[in-house]
Parts: C-alpha cells; sequence; structure tokens
C-alpha cells in the first residue's frame, strides 16, 4: 500500500444536497453550471498561462471544495476560479503572477461574454481593484481549507492500475480523458481519488469492449467500490449530457465583472492619437524567454492588440517587440511583425472586428463537442506557432510526467509515421479529441 | 500604557489576544516577535509570532508560507514544533504564524559553552539533545518530509516549564513531502545551509532523499561535541549551479577522498563527473575524522558519527537505525529533559534566555525612544522578565567572536510548552472559522507515540 498524504475532504451526498449554495436560493441545476463553468475558465487559463495540466486539477479541486463550504451567491465564480489558479499555481510550484492571472481572465472573460476588447491598463484604478480582490479571495480560500491543500488526483493511479489489468494501450488515453473530465464534477469530493480511478477505468474497458476479471472482482483490489463505480460512470454520462456550461450572474452584491463594460467609446478612440513609427530593428535573437512568454500572455489578454501595441513602443521598444513577436504566432493575416500604414492598420482592426463577431455567432450555436475541438485547433494552432525546441522539450517533459512517462503511448505515436516533435504533438492532440468525441457519443446514446 | 504613539493606527482584532514583548529575531521572510497571552485560561503563556511580509510584487500569500502552514497543520510530535495558529492582517496582507515559543536554539547553547562556560557539553546533555532530535527527524521521514535547512540554529529546545529542556525541530520553509513529487526535489534549487549540505547535493545531485537530512544531524553533532563546526565552508552566491569547492575541501580534508568503491554512484553526479575545479586531483593527506573530534576510533559515538557522515546517501545510517544505535543504550541515557543532567556528578549549566528587542515596533521599525518599552498600539506587560534576559537588551549580533556566522541564515520558528486547553484551530483576522461540515481531522500517524525514556523504539518502513 502506498502512503499518501492526509486526504480528509469528502462530503456525503446528504451534505452536497444541503451546500451554502442551496441555502441561498441557488437550485441544484444552476450551482451544477456553475461548477463546471468556474472549471471550464480554470483549465482554459491554465492552458493560456501554459501550466502543466497538475496545475489546473489541483485548482479544479480547491475550487469544487470551496463551495462546498460557501455559496456562489457571496463569491462570484469568476473571482474564485481565478484565485484557485492561482492559488494551485503556488502549491504545485509554477506560480504566476497576479498580473499575468488577470490579464488572462480579463480576456476570457470579454470573449466568452460577449464584452467589446478592451486594452486593460496595468496602472488604472480597475487593475488594482482586481488584484486586491485577487489576494483578498485567495486568503479566503486558504482559510476555509485550514491551509490544507493537498490534492491527490485519480491520475495518479489511472496507469497502475490499467498496467496491473494488463488491458490495450489505447485505454490509457481514454481512461486519462475522462479523469480529466471528472473534476469538472463534485465526484473529486465524493469519492477518493482511487475510487474515481476504478471509475474511468471501467468506462473506458466499456467504451472498448474490453474484458475485466470480475470473478474475484479486478476493483477490490484497488481500493475500488462497484457503487463508486457506478456513480462515476452516472455522473460522467450525465455531464456529457449537458450544454455547454454558460456564466450566470446570482451573486448578492451585484455582478462582478473583469472589464469595463462601458469603455467601448474609450477603446474606439485611441487608435486615432497613435503615432506613426517606423519598423523597430530586428531583436529576436536577444529576446529572454521569459519575456517572451510574459509577451505572448499579454497580447493574448488584450484587445485591440494593435493599439497595444503602439502604445507600448512608445514606452518601452524592446518590450514593443516581444508584443510583436508574439502577435504573429497567433494572428493569420501576418508572417512577420511588420507594421503597415495607419489606414492598413484600421483595415485591419475593422476585418479582425467583423472576424470576431462571425466567430461569436459560431461561438454560441455551437455544440460542446465543436467548442472543444476549436479549443484544441487553436492550442494545436498554438503549438506550431512556438519557435523554440527548449519549449517543446519542456511541453513534451510535462506531458510525460502527468502520464507517468507513459512509454508506450510515444512508441505509438512513432507508429503512426510522424517523425517530427511537433507533428507527433499534433498526431496525439487528434487521438485525444477522436477518442474523447468517440466516448461522448457512445455515452449520450447509452444514456438516452 | 504609557505613551501610546500609535494612538491612531488601531491595532488588528487578532492582536488584542496578545501581549507583545518585542523582537527577538528577523529573516528572509521577515521578523519573529514574542509575546504572550492574555486570555484566562492560557495567562502568561509564551508564543512566538513569525510575520510573512507579503512579497512587494503584491501576489498574494507566499508560496513558502502556505507549503510551511500546510506541512506544520498536519503533523503533532512532541519534537516538532507546534504551530499554534495562523492569522491574516487584513489591512497589509500580512501572514502571521504563532508558535509554542522556545527559549533556547542549539546554537546559542553551543556559543555559550564555547565563549562562557568554556567547556564542553556534558555527555547527558549531547545524548539527549541528538536522540530527541533523531526521533523528531525519524517522524518526519517516516511521513516522507525532508526538513531540508537542519542547523543549530533551527533546532528549539524549550525552557523552564512542563517541557523544558525539550527539543523542538523548527523552520519548514524548505520541507517538502517526497512521497510522490511532480517535480525532482532538485528543481527547488539550493538547499540546506552551505555548512550542513550534504556532498552529493555539492555535486549537483538530481535526485536526493532524506539522507540530506542525516548528513546534517552528523555535522550538528560534531558541533556539539567540538563547539565548532565541522566543514566550514564559504559559499559563493553568485553561481547559481550547487558546485560549492570551498565547501567540499573542507569535507575532503576530514573524510578523504570520496572513492567509486565506496560511493559508486559517484559517478553519476554532474560536477564529479565534470571534473569541476579539478576536485579530483586535489590530494588530501593526513585526513582524519577521529582527530578533529579527539574521539576514539573504538567509541560508539564515533561509530555512530562515521555512520551519518557516510559519503554515500544509500549507505548512510537513518534516523530510525540511529535511534537504535549502540551509543543510546550505554551510560549515561538520554532523557526528556536534555538541560537538566540526572547524573549528581554532571554540571549544571544555567542558559540565558533568547535577547529580546523592545525598542522594534510590530511594524518593523525602530523609535526614537530605545529605553521606553514598546507603545505602538501594543499593550506591554509591565512585568517584563528583566531576570530572566541576558546582559544585553538588543537583538543578537550577526558576528560573534572569532566565528563568522552564515549570512541570510532564515530566522527559526520558537515554542514554548503546550497545554491542553490551547487549541491548534484556524483564527484568521478574528473571524471564527465556520466549519459547517464536522470532518475528521486525521493527523498524520505517530508511530513513535508518547517517547519512553530510555529507548527501546523498534524500527519501521523509513
Amino acid at each position: 500500500m502506498i502512503y499518501t498524504a492526509i486526504d480528509t475532504f469528502y462530503l456525503t451526498d446528504e451534505q452536497l444536497a444541503i451546500s451554502p449554495s442551496r441555502k441561498d436560493g441557488i437550485d441544484e441545476a444552476t450551482e451544477t453550471s456553475l461548477r463546471i463553468y468556474g472549471c471550464d475558465l480554470i483549465q482554459e487559463s491554465g492552458i493560456l498561462l501554459r501550466l502543466p495540466q497538475a496545475v489546473m486539477a489541483t485548482g479544479q479541486v480547491l475550487f469544487h471544495r470551496f463551495y462546498c463550504k460557501k455559496s456562489f451567491a457571496r463569491f462570484n465564480v469568476k473571482k474564485v476560479a481565478a484565485s484557485c489558479v492561482w492559488l494551485a499555481s503556488k502549491l504545485e510550484e509554477n506560480p504566476r503572477k497576479a498580473r499575468q492571472v488577470i490579464i488572462v481572465f480579463h480576456r476570457m472573460e470579454c470573449r466568452r461574454e460577449d464584452f467589446p476588447m478592451e486594452h486593460l491598463d496595468l496602472y488604472s484604478k480597475k487593475y488594482v481593484d482586481l488584484k486586491m480582490e485577487l489576494s483578498r479571495t485567495e486568503r479566503h480560500i486558504l482559510k476555509e481549507m485550514g491551509f490544507i491543500c493537498h490534492v491527490e488526483h485519480p491520475h495518479k493511479f489511472i496507469s497502475n492500475y490499467l498496467a496491473t489489468l494488463e488491458t490495450p494501450p489505447e485505454l490509457r488515453q481514454e481512461a486519462w480523458n475522462l479523469a480529466n473530465d471528472s473534476l469538472r464534477t463534485t465526484l473529486c469530493v465524493r469519492f477518493k481519488s482511487e475510487v474515481v480511478a476504478c471509475g474511468v477505468v471501467y468506462a473506458a474497458a466499456r467504451r472498448f469492449q474490453v474484458p475485466l476479471p470480475e470473478n474475484p472482482p479486478w476493483w477490490k483490489a484497488f481500493d475500488g467500490e462497484k457503487s463508486g463505480i457506478d456513480e462515476v460512470c452516472r455522473v460522467l454520462a450525465h455531464l456529457y449530457s449537458l450544454p455547454k456550461a454558460q456564466y450566470i450572474p446570482v451573486c448578492k452584491d451585484g455582478d462582478f465583472t473583469f472589464s469595463n463594460k462601458s469603455s467601448e467609446s474609450k477603446s474606439q478612440s485611441t487608435p486615432k492619437d497613435v503615432p506613426q513609427n517606423s519598423p523597430p530593428a530586428d531583436t529576436d535573437n536577444s529576446v529572454p524567454k521569459g519575456t517572451q512568454g510574459e509577451a505572448n500572455i499579454e497580447s493574448n489578454g488584450s484587445k485591440g492588440a494593435i493599439v497595444k501595441v503602439a502604445i507600448d513602443k512608445l514606452k518601452d521598444s524592446k518590450r514593443s517587440d516581444d508584443e510583436s513577436k508574439g502577435m504573429s504566432t497567433e494572428g493569420e493575416a501576418r508572417d512577420e511583425p511588420i507594421l503597415k500604414s495607419k489606414a492598413d492598420r484600421k483595415i485591419e482592426a475593422i476585418e479582425r472586428r467583423a472576424d470576431r463577431d462571425r466567430d461569436r455567432e459560431r461561438y454560441r450555436d455551437r455544440e460542446r463537442d465543436r467548442d472543444r475541438d476549436r479549443d484544441r485547433t487553436k492550442s494545436r494552432d498554438r503549438d506550431r506557432g512556438r519557435d523554440s525546441d527548449k519549449e517543446r522539450e519542456r511541453e513534451e517533459a510535462e506531458r510525460g510526467k502527468l502520464k507517468d512517462r507513459d512509454h508506450r503511448s510515444r512508441e505509438r505515436a512513432k507508429d503512426s509515421g510522424h517523425s517530427e516533435k511537433s507533428k507527433r504533438h499534433s498526431s496525439h492532440d487528434r487521438d485525444s479529441h477522436g477518442s474523447s468525441y468517440s466516448s461522448r457519443e457512445k455515452d449520450r446514446h447509452r444514456h438516452h | 500604557m504609557g505613551d501610546d504613539s500609535g494612538s491612531n493606527r488601531s491595532k488588528p482584532e487578532w492582536l488584542q489576544q496578545y501581549d507583545l514583548i518585542g523582537k527577538i529575531g528577523e529573516g528572509t521572510y521577515g521578523l519573529v516577535f514574542l509575546a504572550r497571552i492574555k486570555s484566562s485560561t492560557n495567562r502568561g503563556k509564551s508564543i512566538a509570532i513569525k510575520k510573512f511580509k507579503q512579497s512587494k510584487d503584491g501576489d498574494g500569500v507566499s508560496p513558502t508560507a502556505i507549503r510551511e502552514i500546510m506541512l506544520l497543520r498536519e503533523i503533532t510530535h512532541e519534537n516538532v514544533v507546534k504551530l499554534v495558529n495562523v492569522h491574516i492582517n487584513h489591512m497589509d496582507m500580512s501572514l502571521y504564524l504563532a508558535f509554542d515559543y522556545a527559549e533556547h536554539d542549539l546554537f546559542e547553547i553551543i556559543r555559550h559553552h564555547r565563549d562562557k562556560v568554556n567547556q564542553s557539553i556534558n555527555q547527558y546533555t549531547v545524548k539527549s539533545l541528538l536522540w530527541q532530535l533523531l526521533n523528531g527527524l525519524n517522524y518526519l521521514h517516516s511521513n516522507w518530509i525532508i526538513h531540508r535547512d537542519l542547523k543549530p540554529s533551527n533546532i528549539l529546545v524549550m525552557g523552564e516549564g512542563e517541557e523544558h529542556g525539550v527539543v523542538k525541530i523548527a523552520d519548514f520553509g524548505l520541507a517538502r513531502i517526497y512521497q510522490a513529487p511532480l517535480k525532482p526535489l532538485s528543481e527547488n534549487g539550493v538547499v540546506v545551509t552551505i555548512w550542513y549540505r550534504a556532498p552529493e547535493l555539492l555535486l549537483g545531485a538530481k535526485h536526493y532523499t532524506s539522507a540530506v537530512d542525516m548528513w546534517a544531524v552528523g555535522c550538528i553533532f560534531a558541533e556539539l561535541l567540538t563547539l565548532k563546526p565541522l566543514f566550514q565552508g564559504a559559499e559563493v552566491k553568485a553561481t547559481p549551479n550547487p558546485f560549492q569547492l570551498d565547501q567540499l575541501d573542507k569535507i575532503f580534508k576530514v573524510l578523504g577522498h570520496p572513492t567509486l568503491e565506496k560511493w559508486p554512484s559517484l559517478a553519476n553526479l554532474p560536477h564529479w563527473q565534470q571534473d569541476s575545479q579539478h576536485i579530483q586531483g586535489h590530494k588530501y593527506d593526513n585526513a582524519s575524522l577521529c582527530s578533529v573530534l579527539q574521539l576514539s576510533p573504538k567509541s560508539p559515538a564515533y561509530d555512530l558519527l562515521s555512520k551519518m557522515l557516510e559519503y554515500d546517501p544509500r549507505k548512510r545510517i537513518t534516523a530510525a537505525q540511529a535511534l537504535e544505535h549502540e551509543y543510546f543504550k550505554i551510560e549515561p541515557l538520554p532523557g526528556r529533559n536534555a538541560l537538566v543532567p540526572c547524573q549528581p556528578g554532571d554540571t549544571f549549566v544555567n542558559y540565558p534566555t533568547r535577547p529580546v528587542d523592545t525598542t522594534t515596533d510590530f511594524e518593523g521599525t525602530a523609535n526614537m525612544q530605545p529605553s521606553q518599552p514598546v507603545s505602538s498600539g501594543a499593550a506591554v506587560s509591565g512585568n517584563m522578565p528583566g531576570g530572566h534576559v541576558s546582559n544585553r537588551s538588543v537583538p543578537r549580533p550577526m558576528n560573534v567572536g572569532g566565528m563568522q556566522r552564515i549570512p541570510h541564515q532564515a530566522m527559526q520558528g520558537y515554542n514554548l510548552s503546550s497545554q491542553a486547553g490551547m487549541g491548534a484551530g484556524m483564527n484568521p483576522g478574528g473571524i471564527p472559522m465556520q466549519r459547517g461540515v464536522p470532518q475528521q481531522q486525521l493527523r498524520r500517524k505517530d508511530q513513535m507515540g508518547m517517547p519512553g525514556y530510555p529507548p527501546q523504539q523498534k524500527s519501521r518502513r523509513i
């Protein structure tokens, strides 16, 4: 028996049924939707902050634990999600700055809630208030946890269980995906991670029609219970039956936003004041890696990127170069950071706004699956845009750690015929998407 | 109340339960204050309040503080410092850890013997201090915790009271759970204060174990015997890599060159492999641990120490094994009160208590009236412990006698005897914690239980 850290934060179904949110008049469906929404924010922000998956996993568990003690009516879901991913980055020894977290959440909010994309002024009162809120919510989370924030994840057990059961290699990725999805639910505060691990192993085996020993029952060897396994499968099936979670304002103190809703006119008037400048010298080789990373994050989080670049150039030409470089990895319209004439920039701004409008329409109409697909596509594009080999190696190393250095998976990737590292990465993502999609399709069918 | 220079500043609610006495230490994290509890149930009980100042970046609660609190909240052992309470100051977002106060630490005890008593520490005290240190460390290692900063100033000893002479391991800012770390421990950077740093760390080991703590204990054991640090190397701070030539030089001069025969994994260590600064070629004649210690090679003390200072971490003695060593089974047997010898012939040493700086207010600034007690919004007890304070009324100077103290040492937390009535509950911001859901608060298993003296412990898995 592997000795594990103290793991005591579990609730009964009765306790969950009378959660603090329920006492504040929030019905079960709304609380469930907000839990999923908060976890979506944690997951997406973690990707944008380039955090390893373990940080998002820990952040989601802390998020669920917090709302077992506090109500969604008194603590805004966006604030808590931001503080949870920030706190988790510290706990898992990948700390991020408050500034980075705020910029990312600001950008996600504008995109998800259809706010006009705006520049977040780091010296405004709004930003200072956001930073204070982030720290204050962090302290609330720590206080409610009693400063005991150890989290154990089912991922840790999946590889061992599958190896012991001698199952085909494709089950590993499927079980891993299911474990990631289970973090959107309250399974982590209802069952020990060994039970959740058994549940996702069972679901993956069912998906691939792989028989597992039942006499004696295989789960007995892993501290599992059949009732727990069945509940894990039922909860996951229910999760896949739900529409994409949306933000629902339920706070008693009024709604909270990372952005200033009334700043649209301000952002539109800013381009007129931008002076024209010659293109900056190419200093890519001298840019420190850390700075580049930050620049990318900042450009991701800001609206009116052209305006931001121009403004920053006035303050810090070096930083402006970083911004340009960051943008070039994402913008399809431009291959290199060349500044164009004022008229061209305005045209591009208009075109970009139009694109955003179309994206919003498509965004609303799409089902959950397609949204997930698009997220993965974006992720692949971002990955392909990276020039640094070190970045790629680091990403691969992190993936390896998350999966307990799954050698068979890498072998399968090689067998697929891709010889380049980046393509192997892409291939891997495609596999993830395919299996997740299939799993959801089958679960939906079974559910009906 | 005296003059109140801080009359305009409101005292935080949580602070009103304490009478502040004064500053007793400081480090990279912040300040340490001595305080006494006002409440009738624990009146006069001494508490050390360790303040974690917020980083200048304003990045919320520091990860070091979170980590220390998380660990201390889960462990309970007589030989480990006790975290009594955690307070969060909403005004400046500072974090305050309240510990049971301990009057002494090994650094002060050794210094007192070297500079004042001018005589070795008696055998009973050395053995009792060492046994209790190993007892606490065995508990930590049994629960997969590596301390990673063991040194004399982090080994506290309780003053007069219920727990007189009991050892407390303190300062868990660098401690880690290593049962299944997500990242290699070496990614945490340089750990352990340099004089107590194990050779595998100095040679850049990517993986290390709780054996690094046992090397530090060996250095502390030798220092208790000789009253001076065993390997007193100078640290080069500028370089980011863990290699320290002078420290390795000091070690090799005493223990001789490590050999592949005795330390097979030596070949895998980066800085041995690269032969950084040609360490493999240096010659060390007349290396002799027993001459430095002036111990007979046949004595149990020498045997135990040489096993602690084994080069190969896999062969180095563990805390559990050390507790079973012959050294602890011969007279004099170790006792719970390490400071008061049981043998009638031994000399009783009255150790001075730690100096208290009463001129520094709680925010860390010295006021303009050094002779006045601190009155910046904090009530000061009229009964100052003048009879117990040493001659100096200023905090411990950084330079002592002829010995250069290691700079940037983190100040340790302090401890005092706990009472049954003192809860370990969290009370941040003075707001009572609402635990709507009753939880079974399991403590990490305490396989030692209450230590019995003399020791008859059985070895368990590490």
